[in-house]
């Protein structure tokens, strides 16, 4: 007889801390995920990008 | 009479707790490293044993928790942490727990694949990692 103690789910959060300080929540950005979270996180993750091409743009 | 057995709600929180600090001859494996592997090692498998490529910033000691997030008091297995860029700018693509703060031997406790986070030289990423156990 075995009892099994599985993991249920594993998720990484991330936040992203840009040196001069501006914080870009990434949400849940690996694991199990329900399909709000990756909606959520797809928003987030293009969000990073265009601030990112921004500061580019503003040197 | 069925043949069952479980571990019980309480033995989840004992799980974790064993996680939490030196206990039964492990270390936490609290220790938090990350790396840039978009190919070798990507995305993560139940077989990994290393990041795919580590980056050189020495592995931050993250804080661990026990927390609930499956419906269980302790079910949960939390490590939270800070990694910045040294030096120059980086493409994360991944990120682990280990025992261990030293590269070598050690032991990868868990291991996450994403898609890539573009750092410059002095960025940063906080990790919040979370393994939550339940009864089969």
């Amino acid at each position: 007889m075995t009892a099994k103690v599985p993991t249920k789910k594993v998720t990484i959060e991330a936040k992203v801390i840009r040196k001069d300080g501006t914080v870009q929540d990434l949400g849940v950005i690996a694991g199990k995920r329900t399909l709000r979270q990756k909606f959520q996180a797809w928003r987030l993750r293009r969000k990073m990008l265009r601030d990112e091409a921004r500061r580019k743009r503003n040197g | 009479m069925a043949d069952t057995v479980y571990v019980v709600d309480n033995g989840l929180g004992v799980t974790t707790k064993a996680l939490l600090a030196a206990q039964i001859g492990i270390q936490c494996p609290h220790h938090i490293g990350w790396g840039t592997s978009v190919t070798t090692n990507y995305p993560a498998a139940t077989g990994d044993t290393t990041l795919g490529t580590e980056r050189a910033e020495t592995r931050v000691t993250g804080t661990e928790t026990q927390t609930n997030t499956g419906g269980t008091t302790n079910d949960t297995f939390q490590v939270v942490g800070t990694l910045t860029a040294a030096g120059t700018t980086a493409a994360i693509t991944e990120v682990g727990l280990f025992d261990s703060v030293e590269g070598g031997t050690n032991i990868m406790f868990l291991h996450g694949t994403f898609s890539v986070i573009n750092l410059n030289e002095g960025d940063s990423i906080a990790f919040t990692i979370r393994a939550t156990f339940n009864q089969a």
